[in-house]
C-alpha cells in the first residue's frame, strides 16, 4: 500500500519545452500547406503558452500543469481536469457533427473523431474493468 | 471528511511544509486535507495516522463527528 509521492518529474522546463516544440511542426504543416503566415500565428500561440508555463512558477495551477509535486492529489486533479476536457471536446465534436450535417456538408471528420472517442472509452473501460 | 490533522500538526509544532516533506506529498495537499477540500487515499490516511501515532479512526471521522 503506497501513496503517490510528490516527486518532481525531472526539470521544471520539460513540459514548457515540449509545448514550445509544438510550434515547429505547426509552422512546418502550415508552410507545406502554403500558408506560412498562419503557421507563425498558430506556432506563436504554442510559444506563448509555453512561456506562461515556464514563468508561472508561483501559481499552484501552473505547477500542476508542469507536473511538479505530482502527488496523489495532483494526479486526482489531473484526472478530473482531463475528464472535463474530454467531455467538452466530445460535446463540441457532436455539435460540429450535427451543424455540419445540417449544412449539407460531409461531417465525416467529426464522425470519425466521435467514433474514435467512443471506441477508446469503451476499450479503456473494458481493460480497466478486467484489471481491477 | 472531518479530521484532526491541523490540531495534531500544530500540537507537534510542525508547519504544513514539514508534514508534507515527512509524508512525501505537496504542502498544498496537506492544506487541502486540513481544510477538508480533499479526502486522502487510504494509504495516505494510514500514513498520516501512523505519523502522529494514532489510529485512523482517531484522526479521520467519516460521519463528521469529532
Amino acid at each position: 500500500m503506497q501513496t503517490a509521492a510528490a516527486k518532481p518529474r525531472g526539470s521544471r522546463l520539460w513540459v514548457p519545452a515540449l509545448v514550445a516544440g509544438l510550434a515547429v511542426p505547426t509552422f512546418v504543416a502550415f508552410w507545406i500547406g502554403g500558408d506560412p503566415r498562419a503557421g507563425v500565428i498558430w506556432g506563436s500561440l504554442s510559444i506563448v503558452f509555453a512561456l506562461v508555463l515556464a514563468v508561472g512558477g508561483r501559481s499552484d495551477t501552473v505547477r500542476l500543469l508542469r507536473g511538479e509535486d505530482d502527488d496523489e492529489r495532483g494526479v486526482a486533479l489531473g484526472l478530473q481536469a482531463t475528464t472535463l476536457t474530454a467531455v467538452v471536446l466530445i460535446v463540441a465534436l457532436a455539435g460540429l457533427f450535427l451543424v455540419t450535417a445540417a449544412r449539407g456538408e460531409s461531417p465525416l471528420v467529426y464522425g470519425i473523431l466521435l467514433l474514435l472517442a467512443e471506441v477508446t472509452h469503451l476499450g479503456a473501460l473494458a481493460v480497466l474493468n478486467r484489471r481491477s | 471528511m472531518r479530521n484532526e490533522i491541523r490540531e495534531l500538526r500544530t500540537a507537534g509544532e510542525l508547519s504544513q511544509a514539514d508534514l508534507a516533506r515527512a509524508l512525501d506529498v505537496s504542502r498544498q495537499t496537506i492544506n487541502a486535507i486540513e481544510t477538508e477540500r480533499y479526502t486522502p487515499s487510504l494509504p495516505l490516511a494510514f500514513a498520516l495516522a501512523r505519523y502522529f501515532g494514532k489510529s485512523i479512526e482517531e484522526v479521520f471521522h467519516a460521519d463528521g463527528s469529532s
